[in-house]
């Protein structure tokens, strides 16, 4: 056998559109069980496996986008009032820093009278 | 109503109507992909009985896989394609290589086409069947797909995982490959009697 006996790209041609003319077709009680196996596989309610990333996730945790929004508004109004807080609020951080709690807590130490003192070590 | 099947955005939408529990669409879908599904397999197994195995495990993945089906992700019809193409290849590879047998050959569809040019079509393509048989796995894969299936080389790429280079070699290689097969066949294929 040559390869001038080998078929040419057209006789492969013609044998290629013989194979799609001649179309395999399934038959219709198979098809008809494909539709039938399609409508109760759909008809079954299904969760859709949601991929989510982190961010979603805690977006959940926290109540969904009301949450968040409420968390963010607190987060912000408590760093405003810390960075300038009104009047009527006192500022805890200066009654620590200026030692006036600590002055007042001992001062009260040292108007106590000598019997007082004993009376205290005594229990 | 009537329902297209034919572009990526209609096969979409009726997988997406589907998985949403519309049973017509998933029916319609089930027919058509089913048929090609089935012809795919067909073509590659030689055999009614496994192609229909074939089709109707496809068809059962992509309902499992309609809920988180994604319209950017791959057209319905070609991700079908992969999969029987790959249950096909499992297939080949369990059992001995198979050859298109007279009483599964395929009924063709009625049409135009002569009782003739019906039956030259008939012996021209059992041949070829019969050839193709006889090529490794993934040469008969590509050439099934581009030139019975008549797909894009890029499609064939995408559903084979390789190159498109590579479809150019797998499908050039199996046609040489068929050529040689076939050479002691050509006389009863009638290529001459074309020529008259």
């Amino acid at each position: 056998m040559t390869k001038d006996d080998d078929l040419t790209d057209e006789d492969l041609g013609r044998l290629f559109q013989s194979a799609r003319a001649d179309v395999p077709a399934p038959d219709e009680a198979f098809l008809a069980s494909l539709e039938q196996t399609a409508a109760e596989a759909v008809a079954q309610p299904k969760v859709a496996r949601v991929r989510t990333g982190w961010m979603p996730q805690i977006r959940s945790l926290l109540g969904g986008w009301s949450g968040m929004g409420g968390l963010v508004a607190a987060t912000a109004a408590g760093v405003w009032i810390g960075m300038a807080p009104p009047s009527a609020v006192l500022d805890a951080a200066d009654l620590f820093s200026s030692g006036a709690l600590e002055t007042e807590f001992y001062g009260s130490f040292l108007e106590l009278s000598e019997p007082e003192w004993q009376g205290l070590e005594d229990g | 109503m009537v329902f297209d099947t034919t572009t990526a955005e209609a096969q979409n939408a009726l997988l997406a109507s589907a998985a949403e529990g519309n049973s017509d669409a998933a029916r319609v879908l089930a027919r058509d992909l089913g048929k090609r599904a089935f012809a795919q397999a067909f073509r590659m197994l030689g055999n009614r009985s496994e192609a229909e195995d074939v089709a109707q495990d496809a068809l059962l993945r992509l309902w499992r896989a309609a809920p988180t089906w994604t319209a950017e992700g791959a057209k319905p019809s070609t991700w079908l394609y992969k999969v029987v193409a790959n249950l096909c290849i499992d297939r080949m590879r369990r059992n001995a290589p198979t050859s298109l047998d007279a009483e599964d050959a395929a009924e063709p569809v009625d049409g135009a086409p002569s009782v003739d040019s019906k039956l030259q079509d008939r012996a021209r393509s059992t041949a070829l069947y019969a050839a193709l048989a006889t090529l490794p796995d993934r040469q008969r894969q590509a050439v099934v797909l581009r030139h019975i299936e008549g797909l894009a080389n890029p499609e064939i790429a995408e559903i084979m995982n390789i190159g498109v280079e590579a479809v150019e070699s797998l499908t050039a290689r199996g046609k040489r490959a068929l050529a040689k097969a076939l050479a002691t066949r050509k006389e009863e294929l009638g290529f001459e009697d074309d020529q008259r």
